[in-house]
C-alpha cells in the first residue's frame, strides 16, 4: 500500500495538471433520473392543470368524470397522499391555476356549478381551505394563458369559446374585479404566455384556423397595457411548451406545426428579441409538459407524438435540455405514457408529473416523481480495509455509533423534540436506547473489529476537493467536496498528518489521498476513531454550511419501509423553515441482505453460494424478495447442475409476481465447492428456467475458473443454476460369481460364495459404490464375496454407481443349494416282473444311470440336480421268474459304504399276467429279515418279519431303501 | 464443695467464650462465603451450567458471535444492525453488539453516557464468562424510555454487548439472559 502511494504521487506531481482536471471530471458522479410511482389521483381529471401551494403541496385542478366534487385535489408530498378540496365548481375543463402572490388560488375560466351556474373564475384559501367567487371574467374562454404579473395581477390571453379569441383581461386579486386589457395582434388559442424578467409577457405560436399554427409572438406590457411585435420563430406551432430559463431567455420546444408534430427547438432572447434554433429534442411531442429544474435544466414529459385525432399517441418518454450544451437527454422513461397531463417542481427539487390521457386509454389517476437527486454510490469507506484483508461488507457494519434519522441534529446545535432524547432510529428503521447515540449526523468507526485503529490513515470516501475545519466538538476535521452537490465531513484527527491544516485552503484529493490519521481531538470523544458525515448542497448553492442539518443525509440510505423520519423532519433554524433530508444507498459496494425487500437502491443477497445483486431501479422499490434452494437437476443425462438450483421469488406490495426485471439482475455462483472433475472443461455456464424447471436456457456467463465463481446478467426469473456436461454418463456393470460344486443350471450341492465384480465404462470416473439385496433383506453395500451355506433357493439382486450417480439397472441371480444324496428304493414291479430302482431325493428329479462292471455286477448312479450322487454297486439275477438283488456297496458323493452280504429276492407265479404267487423277502447275511408270501387264492400275504408271523391283505410289496448308507425295507 | 464451685464458674466462662468465639468464626466465615458466593454468581452460573437447562431456549448468532439462554416464551427477532430482539407480550429484551477501540468498560460507559441524559440508581460490576462487565439500573430524563436496566460485557478489542430491558416485568428473565452470554464466534 506505501509502495503503490508513493507511485501514484510521484505521478501526479508530473501530471497534476492534466489529473487535476480528470479528477475534476471524474468527481461529478453520475446523476440517476428515477421516476418514481406516487399515490393515485383519487378521481381522474380532465386536462389537469396544477400549481403550488404555500408549504410544498401541490393543487390540481381538472373536472372530474362524475361531475360532482372532485374537481380539485391537494398533494402532500410529505405523506404521499391526496385530498379531494371541497368546493371549487365541478366544471372546469382547460382552464388556468395560478397561485397569486398572497399564497391563494386563481382558477380562471368556464365552469359550471352543480346547480347550473355558470361561473368564470374561483379563489382557493389554503389557509382556509375554502373556495370562493373570484368574480366574473370579461369573457367566457378555456384553453387561454393565464399569467402572473410581476405586480400580483393576473393576465388572461386568448383561449376559445364558440371562437378563436384574441382578447385579454386582468384580474386585480386586491379588488377581486376583472378588467379588460389591450388585445392581442391575432386570435391565439394553445399558444404559451410566458412572464419575462423585464416584466413583460411573451405569448407565442398558437392555433389560428383549424389546423393552422401561429409562427409569431407578442410581447404585452403592462405597465402601458400595449401590445408589440415578439418576432416569428423559425416554426410555426401551438400546443408547445415555453420556459423561462435562470438566464431570462426563454425556450420554446416541440409543438404542432400545421399537421405535423415537431421536435424542433428554438429560444427567445428578450434582450435583443431574436429568436435561434437550438438542439431539437429525441421525441415529437405536443401538449406535452416543461418544468424549470433547480439546475436551470429543462425537464420535457410526455406528449402526444403524432396528431390524429382519431388516435392519440401519448409518449412515456421524458428528456432533459442543458442550456449550456444546448442538447437533449432522454432519461428513464415514465411508467405511464401521458398527454394533457401537469407537471410541478417541488421544494426539493423533484417533479410531480400528474394525470393526464394515457395508458389504458383514459383520463389517469396516476401520478409519478422524478427524484432528480438520486445519486449514484461513490462512496466507500475512509480507510483501507482492504489491505487488512477485509471486505466491505465484513466491516461497514462494525459501528461505534449510527447516524440517527430522528434527528441528525447535532453539527447544528439544536435540540430534538423531548419525546427524541436518548433514543436513535437507525437506516433499518430500528428505534433503540441502546445505540449510540442520540441526535448523530454520521457513522463513527474506532474498533479492532473494524480495523480502525489511533493512528491509522484516513482516506477520502471519494475523490474530491479537500479543506482543513476546526471544530470544538469534532478537534481537526477535513471536509471533502465531491463535486456531486455531497460532501463528507471527517473528524477527530490526529494533529499530525492532516492533508492541511490551513483554512481556505483547498486540496484535490483522491481515494489514495491520505487525508489525516485517526484520533481523538474534539471534545467528548470516547476514544480514537473516525467520524463520517455525509452533507448534500440541498439549496444547490455550493455552500454544504448552510445545509447543516437540513442536508445531513445517511450513506447507508433509508432500508425501511416506514418513512424515514429525518426526511419529513420540518424545524425552524434561525427563522427559516426547513426539512430534512432524503437519504439514499451511497456505499459503492452492496452489504448482502441489507433487507428483504428492494429498493430503488437495488440490494444484494446471498443464499448458500449464490449471490444476487439488483440494479438500481425505481421499479423494484417496495418488492420482496424469497430465495431458496431446489435439488439438484439433471436436464439429460448428460446435464446436470453443479449442486442445487435456487428459485428467486419477487413480489410487488400486492402479492403478485414479478417475473421480468427492468434492468438486469447480476447472478453469481461460487462453485468452489463443486468437483470439477466430473465435467467437460469449458462447458459450465449458467442456467435458467422460467418455466418452473421444465425447460432450461443457457445464459451468457462469465465464469472465472481461477476464482470458482461464475456469473451472469438476466432480465428474469426464477430459477438459476450453474450446469455443466458430464465425462462420464455411462454406468458401471457388475457381473456375478458362484463358487461351490455345481450341479446343473445354479444348483450346487456344497456351500456357495457369491462375488459381485464392478468395473466402470472407459473413460469413467469410477466405481463408487456396489449393493446388494438377498431376497427379502435390505439393500447393504457388497465389500467381499458372499457366503452361502444352507440348503435352500436363494435370489441375490445387485448393482452399482459410479462416481458421477451414474447408475446400473438392477440385476439378479438365482441358485439352489441342496446337500442331501439322493436315496433309492428297490421294489419288484410285478405289472414289468422285474426290479425297479427309484431315486428319491426332495430336489425333484433324480437321474439314474446304468453301467455294467466285472463280475456280472452294475453300477447304479443316482444324480439330483445339484449333482449330488449315490453310486449302488450291485448284482442282479433273474430266472425264470425268480430275481434277486444284491448290493455291495453304496457310495454317497465319493463317500461308501460297504454292505454286508445281503439279498433281495423275488420268486412269483403268474397266469394271464397275473400274479397267482409272489414271494419276497429280505436277508442279510443268508439271515431272513423279512419275507413276504402272496397267495391269490386267500388274496392275503403272510408276513414274517424277525420270526413273527402277520397276515395282511391283499398283495403287499416289499420295498428295499438306502438310507445313509444302510439298508432298511418297508412293505 | 468450694473449689469445685469456683473450678466450675471458671469453666463455664471459658465454655461461654469459646463459644462465642466458635459464633464469631462461623460467622465472618458465612460473611465472606455469601460475598464470594455473589460476586462469583455469575461466574459459576456460566461454568455450572455446560449445558443448558431444559426449560431455556439457546441462540446463536455466528454474526454477533455469541450464544445466550432465554425463556421460550420469547421470540428472536434478528436485525442486521448488530442487535437481536426477543419480544415478550410484555415487552422487548434488546441485545446490541457495540464496538470501540477503549480497553476498558468504565471508560466506555463514560463516553457512552455523555451523549446521554442518564442517571445511574445502582450500578454492579460483575464478571460473565469470564469477561468484565456492568450491571446497572438507568433513569433517563426524556425520550421515550424512563427506565431501563442494562448489561454491559466488555471484550476488548471484539465488542460491548449490551443487554437491556426498559420493562420492570422483564428485569429477571434480563438477568437470565445476560448471565447466560457466552462469547461463541
Amino acid at each position: 500500500m506505501k509502495q503503490a502511494r508513493k507511485i501514484i504521487l510521484f505521478l501526479l506531481s508530473l501530471f497534476l495538471p492534466f489529473l487535476f482536471v480528470r479528477f475534476t471530471d471524474s468527481v461529478h458522479a453520475e446523476t440517476l433520473k428515477v421516476w418514481e410511482k406516487a399515490e393515485n389521483t383519487i378521481f381522474p381529471h380532465t386536462i389537469p392543470e396544477s400549481t403550488i401551494l404555500p408549504g410544498g403541496n401541490v393543487m390540481v385542478v381538472g373536472q372530474g368524470l362524475e361531475f360532482e366534487n372532485e374537481a380539485a385535489e391537494i398533494y402532500d408530498p410529505g405523506t404521499n397522499s391526496w385530498k379531494v378540496s371541497v368546493g371549487i365548481s365541478p366544471l372546469r375543463l382547460a382552464n388556468t391555476v395560478t397561485s397569486l402572490k398572497d399564497g391563494r388560488v386563481l382558477v380562471a375560466g368556464v365552469g359550471y356549478s352543480l346547480e347550473g351556474d355558470e361561473l368564470t373564475s374561483e379563489i382557493y384559501d389554503p389557509q382556509t381551505d375554502t373556495w370562493s367567487d373570484g368574480g366574473d371574467m370579461k369573457e367566457l374562454r378555456f384553453i387561454h394563458e393565464t399569467t402572473l404579473l410581476q405586480d400580483g395581477r393576473v393576465l388572461v390571453t386568448g383561449g376559445l369559446w364558440f371562437d378563436r379569441m384574441k382578447s385579454a383581461e386582468i384580474y386585480d386579486p386586491e379588488t377581486n374585479l376583472w378588467s379588460d386589457a389591450a388585445p392581442m395582434s391575432r386570435e391565439r388559442f394553445y399558444h404559451t404566455s410566458t412572464l419575462l424578467n423585464n416584466g413583460k409577457v411573451l405569448v407565442v405560436g398558437g392555433q389560428f384556423n383549424g389546423a393552422e399554427s401561429i409562427k409569431s409572438a407578442e410581447l404585452y406590457d403592462p405597465q402601458t397595457n400595449k401590445w408589440s411585435s415578439g418576432g416569428n420563430m423559425h416554426v410555426t406551432r401551438y400546443a408547445h411548451t415555453a420556459t423561462l430559463l435562470q438566464d431570462g431567455r426563454v425556450l420554446v420546444a416541440g409543438g404542432v406545426e400545421d399537421d405535423s408534430v415537431r421536435s424542433v427547438a428554438e429560444i427567445y432572447d428578450p434582450v435583443t428579441g431574436i429568436w435561434t434554433e437550438t438542439g431539437s429534442m429525441n421525441t415529437t411531442r405536443f401538449s406535452h409538459k416543461a418544468t424549470l429544474l433547480p439546475d436551470g435544466k429543462v425537464l420535457v414529459t410526455g406528449g402526444s407524438t403524432q396528431n390524429n385525432f382519431s388516435d392519440i399517441f401519448y409518449t412515456n418518454t421524458a428528456e432533459i435540455y442543458d442550456p449550456a450544451t444546448r442538447e437533449w437527454e432522454l432519461i428513464n422513461a415514465m411508467n405511464d405514457g401521458r398527454v394533457d397531463h401537469a407537471a410541478e417542481l417541488l421544494p426539493n427539487g423533484d417533479v410531480l408529473v400528474i394525470g393526464g390521457f394515457g395508458t389504458g386509454e383514459d383520463w389517469l389517476r396516476s401520478t409519478e416523481i422524478l427524484r432528480s437527486s438520486v445519486p449514484a454510490p461513490f462512496l466507500d469507506l475512509p480507510w483501507d480495509y482492504e489491505g487488512q484483508g477485509k471486505e466491505f461488507a465484513d466491516v461497514a457494519l462494525e459501528i461505534n455509533a449510527y447516524f440517527d434519522h430522528s434527528y441528525p441534529l447535532f453539527g447544528s446545535g439544536l435540540g430534538e423534540p423531548f419525546e427524541y432524547l436518548n433514543q436513535i432510529t437507525t437506516y433499518m428503521g430500528e428505534n433503540t436506547i441502546r445505540k449510540p447515540y442520540s441526535r448523530h449526523d454520521g457513522y463513527d468507526y474506532g474498533s479492532y473489529a473494524s480495523g480502525v485503529k489511533n493512528g491509522d490513515s484516513v482516506y477520502p470516501a471519494a475523490a474530491g476537493v479537500a479543506e482543513y475545519v476546526r471544530d470544538r466538538a469534532g478537534g481537526h476535521g477535513i471536509f471533502i467536496d465531491h463535486g456531486n452537490g455531497y460532501q463528507t465531513r471527517y473528524y477527530h484527527l490526529q494533529d499530525i498528518g492532516l492533508i492541511t491544516k490551513t483554512p481556505g485552503v483547498k486540496i484535490s484529493v483522491n481515494r489514495n489521498t491520505v487525508i489525516g490519521k485517526v484520533g481523538s481531538t474534539g471534545e467528548h470523544t470516547t476514544g480514537p476513531h473516525i467520524h463520517i458525515g455525509v452533507f448534500q448542497d440541498k439549496n444547490k448553492d455550493g455552500n454544504f454550511d448552510d445545509n447543516v442539518p437540513d442536508g445531513a443525509t445517511d450513506p447507508f440510505g433509508w432500508q425501511s419501509t416506514e418513512p424515514d423520519p429525518w426526511e419529513n423532519y420540518s424545524f425552524l433554524q434561525n427563522g427559516v423553515q426547513k426539512t430534512g433530508n432524503k437519504s439514499y444507498y451511497l456505499w459503492k459496494n452492496k452489504i448482502p441482505n441489507l433487507k428483504k425487500g428492494l429498493s430503488s437502491n437495488g440490494g444484494v443477497f446471498h443464499v448458500a453460494n449464490f449471490g444476487l445483486t439488483f440494479p438500481e431501479d425505481e421499479s423494484l422499490d417496495g418488492l420482496t424478495l424469497e430465495a431458496k434452494l431446489g435439488p439438484v437437476e439433471r436436464v439429460t443425462n448428460s446435464l446436470v447442475s453443479l449442486g442445487p438450483v435456487i428459485d428467486v421469488i419477487l413480489k410487488d406490495p400486492l402479492g403478485s409476481l414479478i417475473t421480468i426485471l427492468t434492468k438486469p439482475l447480476l447472478v453469481t455462483i461460487d462453485f468452489s465447492k463443486a468437483d470439477l472433475s466430473r465435467f467437460k472443461p469449458g462447458t459450465i455456464s449458467i442456467y435458467s428456467s422460467s418455466d418452473n424447471r421444465k425447460t432450461w436456457t443457457k445464459e451468457e456467463s462469465y465464469v472465472d475458473y481461477l476464482n470458482k465463481k461464475a456469473s451472469a446478467e438476466m432480465d428474469h426469473l426464477t430459477h438459476f443454476a450453474l450446469m455443466g456436461e458430464r465425462i462420464d454418463t455411462q454406468p458401471p456393470a457388475t457381473t456375478v460369481g458362484l463358487d461351490g460344486l455345481k450341479g446343473e443350471n445354479n444348483w450346487f450341492r456344497s456351500d456357495v460364495e457369491v462375488s459381485l465384480k464392478t468395473s466402470d465404462n472407459e473413460g469413467g470416473l469410477g466405481v463408487e459404490i456396489v449393493l446388494y439385496k438377498i431376497e427379502g433383506g435390505e439393500w447393504q453395500e457388497y465389500k467381499e464375496p458372499l457366503n452361502f451355506t444352507e440348503k435352500g433357493e436363494y435370489k441375490i439382486e445387485y448393482y452399482s454407481q459410479d462416481k458421477d450417480g451414474n447408475l446400473e439397472d438392477p440385476k439378479s441371480t438365482e441358485f439352489h443349494i441342496d446337500k442331501t444324496i439322493p436315496e433309492a428304493k428297490i421294489y419288484f414291479d410285478r405289472n414289468k416282473g422285474e426290479m425297479v430302482i427309484e431315486g428319491v431325493d426332495d430336489s425333484g428329479d433324480v437321474v439314474l444311470e446304468y453301467k455294467d462292471l466285472e463280475r456280472k455286477r452294475e453300477q447304479i448312479v443316482l444324480v439330483d440336480k445339484a449333482g449330488n450322487n449315490l453310486v449302488i454297486e450291485n448284482r442282479e439275477k433273474e430266472n425264470d421268474k425268480r430275481l434277486k438283488f444284491e448290493i455291495y456297496t453304496l457310495t454317497y458323493n465319493h463317500t461308501e459304504f460297504l454292505q454286508e452280504k445281503n439279498k433281495f429276492e423275488v420268486m412269483y407265479e403268474e397266469k394271464k399276467g397275473e400274479i397267482k404267487k409272489l414271494d419276497q423277502n429280505f436277508k442279510i447275511k443268508d439271515q431272513e429279515k423279512v419275507s413276504l408270501k402272496y397267495d391269490i387264492k386267500d388274496n392275503k400275504t403272510k408276513i414274517k418279519e424277525n420270526k413273527e408271523k402277520t397276515e395282511a391283505d391283499g398283495l403287499k410289496a416289499l420295498i428295499l431303501f438306502t438310507d445313509q448308507g444302510e439298508l432298511k425295507y418297508s412293505f | 464443695m468450694k473449689k469445685v464451685k469456683q473450678k466450675a464458674r471458671k469453666s463455664n466462662t471459658t465454655h461461654v467464650f469459646i463459644l462465642i468465639g466458635i459464633l464469631l468464626v462461623i460467622i465472618v466465615f458465612l460473611f465472606f462465603v455469601l460475598q464470594s458466593g455473589r460476586k462469583d454468581y455469575s461466574q459459576k452460573q456460566a461454568q455450572s451450567e455446560p449445558s443448558p437447562t431444559p426449560s431455556l431456549k439457546t441462540y446463536h448468532s455466528d454474526f454477533l458471535g455469541l450464544t445466550f439462554e432465554y425463556p421460550p416464551e420469547y421470540e428472536v427477532e434478528e436485525e442486521f444492525t448488530n442487535a437481536v430482539y426477543l419480544k415478550h407480550k410484555n415487552g422487548t429484551v434488546e441485545i446490541h453488539r457495540l464496538f470501540s477501540n477503549l480497553t476498558n468498560i468504565e471508560d466506555y460507559l463514560i463516553g457512552y453516557d455523555s451523549h446521554r441524559t442518564i442517571e445511574i440508581l445502582d450500578k454492579q460490576n460483575l464478571k460473565i464468562d469470564g469477561y468484565n462487565a456492568v450491571n446497572r439500573l438507568e433513569k433517563f430524563s426524556g425520550g421515550p424510555i424512563n427506565e431501563a436496566k442494562a448489561y454491559f460485557i466488555f471484550i476488548q478489542n471484539v465488542a460491548i454487548y449490551v443487554f437491556s430491558t426498559d420493562d420492570e416485568n422483564l428485569y429477571d428473565d434480563l438477568d437470565q439472559i445476560a448471565r447466560s452470554f457466552r462469547y461463541d464466534p
